[in-house]
C-alpha cells in the first residue's frame, strides 16, 4: 500500500515531464520576448506528382507529409508534364 | 488531351506522423468511413484458461456493430490493410515487438468462383453464384469464399525492425479464417466449426509456441450505447445494484471480428519489471487508385507507405476523452507522441459535461466534477499505470494497456468486474479482461473514485488510500456511477479465444 501511496508523487513527476514535453512554443516566461515560429509559405504541388511520390514510397517508409501542402488538382490537365520537363 | 489524362485518382491522403485513439466503436469521424479497419476493443491479460499460466492473451477486435444477418457478404477483413498488435516492454512508449496480420481472399473453385450449370440441356452455361456458401459449410464444405492470413513478428521498430514469419508449427505460414456465422442452415455446429480455426503457433525466438484465432465472435463489450450518447439519457447511478439490466446493453445483438493471440510471457517481457504496454493499430497504404473496371481480384491499386488510420489501447479514450477535433489525429498517432493530448487527460471535459447534465438530478447544489487540476489521478490511471501494480520501470506518460505479467491470473469464477479497485489485481486497469466492466470503472474514475479510499486489498472494505487526490476534490467520487449494463466474466468463455461464438444470422424455424 505504501508503494501505492507514492503514486501521487510519481504521477506529478510524470505529468511535469509530459507537460514540459508539449509546451515548447510558449517562450521563456519573460514578457520581453516572445518566440514565434516563422510562418512558412505553403508549398504548392501538383496532385499527380504527389500521388506519384506516394506510390514511389515503400510500404515501410515514412508517409508523405501533406498537412502544409497546397495541392493543385490538375487531374483534368495533361498530368505528366512534370515528368518530361527535364527531357 | 484530356482523354489521356483521365486518371481516376482517389488518393487516400491520410495525414501521418506528426499527428494522433478507445473501447471505440466508430469513435472517430474518419473511421466511420473505414469500418474494416475500425478497432473496437483491445484486451491484454494473463491467460486464465486452466493450464495456460505461462501465457498472455492479446485480443484486438475490429469491424464494429456487426448485425449477424449482414449477408450476403458479411464481414471480411480488409486485404489491403495492415493490422498490428504492438508491445512496449521497456517503458519508452515505443513498440519493441509487433505482430503484423495481413489478409488474403480467394473465391471457391480454386479462385474461379463456384458456378452452376444453367440453361436447357445441351446449352447450359456455367454461371457464377452470388453467395459465399452454396450448402452446409461445416459438414459439406460448400464454401465459395476463403480468407487466410499471414503473421509476421517484428522485433524493434514496426517498419524498420527485424521481421520473421510466424508459422503454425508444422511449417505452414498461412492461416485460415472461418466464415462468419451465416446461420443455422449453413452451419450444423458453428462453435465446433470455428474451433478448428484455432491454430498453434511457432514463433521464432520463443522457446514455446502460442495460439492464434481470427474470426467472428459475439462482441464482448457491453454498453448502454444509444442512451449514453444521447446526452446520457438516464441517471447513471446504481445505488444498490438493482438497476443493472442486460436489456441496457445495446451491443447484445452484435458481433465483431476478433484477432486473438496467445503468446508465452517469456516472449514479450524484457529485463524490466515484467510490465508490458500493448495496443493495436491498423494502417492502409497512403495512396489508392480505384479500378474503374473493378473485379473481385482488383478493385483498386494501393501504394506507398503504411499510414495508420486506427489505434486502440485503453478503452473509451478516443470515444469520450479526446475532443472531436482531434479524434482522427489521435487515430493516426503513436503513444510516444501522446504529450500533445495531455490537456484532455489533465483537464477532462466529461466530468464537466456530467455536471451540466446531472447536478440537479443528483440533488447537488455545487459542481459535482472533481476539482483537482491537473488530474493526476487520471494521468496515473490512463497514462502511467499504478506504481507497484502496472507501472513500468521507465515511465513515459502515454496511452496503452499496461499489464503486469508478474501478477497471477484470477480464475474466471473469482474475477471482479471492477478489477484493481475491487482488490482483483489481475483485472483492469492492470491489463484488461473481456469481463471487466470498463464503462462503469471509467465513469467512476473520471468522477473522482481514485480520490476516495478504494478496496485495493480485496478485503471487502474501501479503506485503501491511493494518495492521488483528496476526497474533498471529488464530491461524488464515491458514488456508484454506472451505465446500468452489467458485465462480468460469466459473459465470456474461460478458454482461448475467450470471446463467445458469434450470434447466428438466422435460426432454424
Amino acid at each position: 500500500m505504501n508503494m501505492l501511496r507514492t503514486s501521487s508523487m510519481l504521477a506529478v513527476i510524470a505529468l511535469s515531464v509530459l507537460m514540459s514535453a508539449c509546451s515548447d512554443r510558449g517562450g521563456n516566461g519573460n514578457n520581453a520576448t516572445v518566440d514565434l515560429e516563422p510562418i512558412e509559405p505553403e508549398t504548392s504541388v501538383l496532385l499527380t506528382k504527389l500521388v506519384d511520390d506516394m506510390f514511389q514510397q515503400s510500404a515501410d517508409s515514412d508517409a508523405v507529409e501533406i498537412q502544409s501542402l497546397a495541392i493543385v488538382d490538375n487531374a483534368d490537365e495533361f498530368s505528366f508534364d512534370y515528368l518530361i520537363q527535364g527531357e | 488531351m484530356k482523354a489521356r489524362t483521365s486518371l481516376l485518382f482517389s488518393a487516400i491522403l491520410t495525414v501521418s506522423a506528426t499527428q494522433v485513439q478507445a473501447s471505440s466503436h466508430r469513435e472517430a469521424p474518419n473511421l466511420t468511413r473505414l469500418p474494416a479497419v475500425d478497432s473496437t476493443d483491445f484486451y491484454a491479460f494473463r491467460s486464465y484458461e486452466s493450464g495456460r499460466e505461462g501465457y498472455v492473451t492479446l485480443i484486438a477486435n475490429y469491424i464494429p456493430l456487426q448485425d449477424a444477418y449482414g449477408g450476403p457478404n458479411y464481414f471480411a477483413m480488409d486485404p489491403n490493410a495492415l493490422y498490428e498488435i504492438h508491445i512496449d516492454n521497456d517503458g519508452d512508449a515505443v513498440e519493441d515487438i509487433t505482430f503484423q496480420f495481413r489478409f488474403q481472399q480467394m473465391l471457391g473453385a480454386m479462385g474461379a468462383g463456384v458456378t452452376l450449370p444453367i440453361g436447357a440441356d445441351g446449352a447450359k452455361k456455367n454461371v457464377s453464384i452470388p453467395l459465399k456458401n452454396f450448402g452446409n459449410v461445416d459438414t459439406d464444405g460448400a464454401v465459395n469464399f476463403y480468407e487466410t492470413y499471414t503473421i509476421t513478428k517484428v522485433d524493434g521498430d514496426r517498419r524498420t525492425g527485424t521481421k520473421v514469419a510466424v508459422s503454425d508449427g508444422v511449417g505452414e505460414a498461412s492461416f485460415s479464417k472461418p466464415l462468419d456465422n451465416i446461420g443455422e442452415k449453413s452451419f450444423t455446429d458453428y462453435e465446433a466449426y470455428a474451433s478448428t480455426f484455432v491454430h498453434g503457433l511457432t514463433i521464432p525466438g520463443c522457446a514455446t509456441g502460442g495460439k492464434v484465432f481470427v474470426g467472428q465472435r459475439k462482441d464482448a463489450f457491453v454498453v448502454n450505447l444509444g442512451k449514453t450518447f444521447d446526452l446520457v439519457n438516464y441517471v447513471p447511478l446504481d445505488a444498490d445494484g438493482s438497476a443493472q439490466d442486460d436489456a441496457n446493453d445495446d451491443l447484445a445483438d452484435k458481433n465483431v471480428t476478433t484477432i486473438a493471440l496467445e503468446v508465452p510471457i517469456s516472449c514479450v517481457v524484457d529485463e524490466g519489471n515484467n510490465v508490458i504496454g500493448a495496443w493495436t493499430s491498423a494502417s492502409q497504404q497512403q495512396a489508392r487508385i480505384l479500378n474503374p473496371d473493378a473485379t473481385f481480384a482488383k478493385t483498386e491499386v494501393n501504394g506507398g507507405a503504411w499510414t495508420q488510420v486506427s489505434r486502440l489501447g485503453m478503452p473509451l479514450v478516443n470515444e469520450v476523452v479526446i475532443g472531436l477535433a482531434d479524434k482522427d489525429h489521435f487515430s493516426a498517432s503513436e503513444p510516444k507522441d501522446d504529450g500533445q493530448f495531455a490537456d484532455y487527460v489533465t483537464h477532462p471535459t466529461l466530468p464537466a459535461l456530467l455536471d451540466i447534465l446531472f447536478r440537479d438530478a443528483l440533488g447537488a447544489t455545487a459542481n459535482i466534477a472533481p476539482s483537482n487540476f491537473p488530474r493526476t489521478d487520471l494521468v496515473t490511471a490512463f497514462l502511467t499505470g499504478f506504481p507497484g501494480v502496472n507501472q513500468q520501470t521507465t515511465v513515459t506518460a502515454s496511452e496503452m494497456v499496461r499489464l503486469n505479467t508478474g501478477i497471477a491470473a484470477t480464475a474466471a469464477a473469482d474475477q471482479s468486474a471492477f478489477g484493481v479497485v475491487a482488490g482483483d489485481l489481475a483485472g483492469f486497469p492492470n491489463g484488461r479482461r473481456p469481463g471487466d466492466d470498463v464503462v462503469d470503472i471509467a465513469l467512476r474514475v473520471v468522477m473522482g473514485a481514485l480520490c476516495h479510499p478504494v478496496d485495493l486489498d480485496g478485503d471487502g472494505t474501501a479503506t485503501d488510500d491511493l494518495g492521488l487526490c483528496e476526497p474533498s476534490d471529488a464530491p461524488v467520487g464515491d458514488q456508484p456511477f454506472s451505465d446500468l449494463a452489467p458485465l462480468d466474466a460469466s459473459y465470456v468463455d474461460n478458454a482461448f479465444p475467450y470471446l463467445k461464438a458469434p450470434l447466428a444470422g438466422s435460426v432454424n424455424p
